[in-house]
């Protein structure tokens, strides 16, 4: 965790920025570019979103450069959903490498401002937290498409896709119809048609390539 | 006439000697009583029929009635055979005892068997060695087999089941044997693929939670990606210094930048959960005193770090406070309680439990924590984990001391 600073003039002041992002690297890398643009000072970089919250109660952030998934099994979304509850007028990018279906929904539901997929080069980001700083909400126009098997993560329904993260569990087919109030029967059809579509033998090589995709994550 | 009669006659006399040889059979002595009148009555009038047919004359006084007992026993056997195949006797229930292809042996405490039907006999002959002639054996052999279930030569799988019942007054001990070859065997397959998909499931939620790793990994990667593009572009950059293309300040930021790229710090372990609070408590200007020994790990430790960031968020942005104490104590039922106070000001009137509060109060119960809040005469936040706990200790600066 650092503390940065960087020196502008008088007529515009910095945006002050805190990155929460777990691994030592890309939170480097973020710092750097952070650093060497010029319109922005590095307030505090975190390793966990658990307390991002606290960093934004304490001081004037001005916008927040969020990852989804940590170590530390905190999550970004939910961390930026408080930060926006709290206060409102910080900005808030959420940024993941993770192709997880849900995520930019429940990024528009937080609140957040903005939404960036890592895979990307260093520059996506700046133009993103410029745009971002100027009222602009900047989301990707759709999941990143994986290849699940025979087909493309499109192809599948979002109930499909519901079932599949519950499976990544290693949920029984019961439980998996206790979580999403279906029976578990229509919840074996569902599995058996996703494994019909992708062309997998079975239910738990279907669900190690999604997660190794990372097309699903478990919320817990 | 004379020659329907004879033919008429003859039928009942071969039909007789049939349901003979039937009664015989089946050992029904009623039956054969009446067949053999029956038959032997047949006979003497087929033979009178003759006689009368080549001497030309019907007339005889002792015609008549073998006539009439042949017609009667025809009759009453009609009757008798109809009765028995409408009706359950004791031979029946024999019978069927006999065709089953479960087993069955009744045998009295002394060992005297009083009823075994093939089956049982056939069974016996895998388990013991012999036909069953002492209920006993039986017993003890069933008795030492596994789950009451026994397999013969043939593969076939019984269940076994002795029970004592009462006949004539008298204890009689009743063993039957099932035979669930079918069912067990289905219950293997489902036994195998049961384990399969257990097993399947552990491996899926270990491969679920070093997917995180490999993620990290992945991240990682393109980091290193990053940079090493970074680093190419710096190489194009010093050519086009020397074409002149470039600046000499636009070539110096981007080294400087290159720079600090290969001067990233080494990857350090991962922290565990409250060295990121207590480092957060340490950035915002709160001072954290610890008393005691926190839970170390699993669902404790997340409850009181979750407590521990609320309460510092509390402490400075409420209470205006600058001091947070946990005290951590044991109750007279070995329960683990988590005392949270701090060293600003009251809370003015009763707490309500929204935001961050009542989300804490959620996670304490998911967790099995019970969790209280009082606030006044202070602010105090009690969190009681129960049961036995074996705890290390951190310091301030979030290191553990075993």
């Amino acid at each position: 965790m650092t503390q940065k600073g960087n020196t502008m003039t008088d007529k515009n002041k910095p945006y002050k920025i805190m990155i929460v992002e777990d691994q030592t690297m890309p939170r480097h890398l973020f710092e750097i570019l952070v650093e060497h643009a010029g319109d922005y000072e590095l307030l505090y970089s975190l390793e966990s979103a658990s307390v991002a919250h606290i960093y934004c109660d304490k001081y004037p952030i001005d916008l927040v450069l969020m990852d989804v998934v940590m170590q530390d099994r905190s999550s970004g979304l939910e961390a930026a959903e408080r930060i926006k509850k709290n206060h409102p007028e910080i900005k808030v990018i959420i940024m993941t490498s993770m192709p997880e279906v849900s995520f930019i929904e429940r990024a528009k539901a937080a609140g957040v401002d903005s939404f960036w997929y890592k895979e990307g080069d260093g520059e996506g980001i700046l133009d993103i937290m410029s745009r971002t700083m100027q009222g602009e909400k900047v989301y990707p126009a759709a999941t990143p498409t994986i290849t699940l098997g025979n087909i493309a993560s499109t192809e599948l329904t979002p109930t499909e896709l519901e079932v599949l993260r519950e499976l990544t569990r290693g949920a029984s087919n019961a439980e998996i119809g206790e979580k999403l109030f279906i029976s578990p029967t229509t919840v074996r059809s569902h599995i058996s048609n996703m494994l019909a579509k992708t062309g997998f033998a079975n239910r738990t090589e279907l669900a190690i390539r999604a997660r190794l995709e990372g097309l699903v994550i478990p919320e817990d | 006439m004379t020659l329907f009669s004879g033919l008429w006659m003859i039928v009942l006399l071969f039909a007789g000697i049939y349901v003979l040889i039937d009664a015989i059979a089946h050992r029904h002595r009623l039956f054969a009583l009446f067949s053999v009148l029956h038959v032997i009555t047949c006979y003497l009038t087929v033979q009178k029929m003759i006689d009368i047919a080549m001497n030309g004359s019907l007339t005889s006084r002792v015609f008549g009635p073998i006539a009439a007992i042949t017609v009667i026993t025809a009759v009453m056997i009609t009757i008798m055979y109809i009765w028995r195949t409408r009706n359950v006797s004791i031979l029946s229930i024999k019978e069927g005892i006999d065709s089953l292809s479960d087993g069955l042996c009744y045998y009295y405490r002394d060992g005297r068997v009083k009823l075994v039907n093939p089956a049982m006999n056939s069974i016996a002959k895998d388990l013991i060695g012999q036909s069953v002639t002492d209920g006993r054996v039986l017993q003890d052999a069933v008795a030492a087999s596994k789950d009451n279930m026994v397999r013969t030569n043939d593969g076939s799988i019984y269940r076994v089941i002795v029970n004592e019942k009462e006949f004539l007054k008298e204890p009689v001990i009743e063993i039957i044997a099932s035979d669930i070859t079918d069912e067990y065997a289905i219950r293997e397959k489902l036994r195998e693929r049961k384990s399969y998909l257990e097993h399947q499931r552990r491996r899926l939620m270990e491969v679920n939670e070093s997917i995180t790793d490999l993620t990290i990994e992945k991240e990682i990667l393109q980091a290193k990606i990053n940079i090493h593009d970074d680093l190419g572009k710096t190489l194009v950059m010093i050519r086009s210094y020397y074409a002149g293309t470039t600046s000499k300040e636009e070539l110096l930021s981007v080294f400087d930048r290159g720079i600090s790229l290969m001067d990233s710090p080494a990857a350090v372990k991962r922290q565990d959960d409250y060295a990121a609070v207590l480092k957060a408590a340490a950035d915002v200007g709160i001072k954290v005193i610890i008393n005691g020994q926190l839970p170390v790990s699993g669902d404790d430790a997340y409850v009181v770090s979750a407590a521990m960031r609320e309460c510092i968020t509390n402490t400075f942005r409420h209470a205006d406070g600058d001091e947070l104490t946990i005290d951590v104590t044991t109750n007279d039922h070995r329960d683990t309680v988590v005392t949270f106070t701090n060293n600003g000001k009251p809370p003015e009137g009763e707490i309500k439990e929204t935001g961050g509060l009542g989300h804490l109060r959620v996670i304490a119960g998911q967790r099995g924590a019970d969790m209280t809040v009082e606030s006044s005469p202070r602010f105090v936040l009690k969190l009681t984990l129960l049961g036995v706990r074996r705890y290390g200790s951190f310091d301030t600066k979030g290191k553990y001391h075993d």
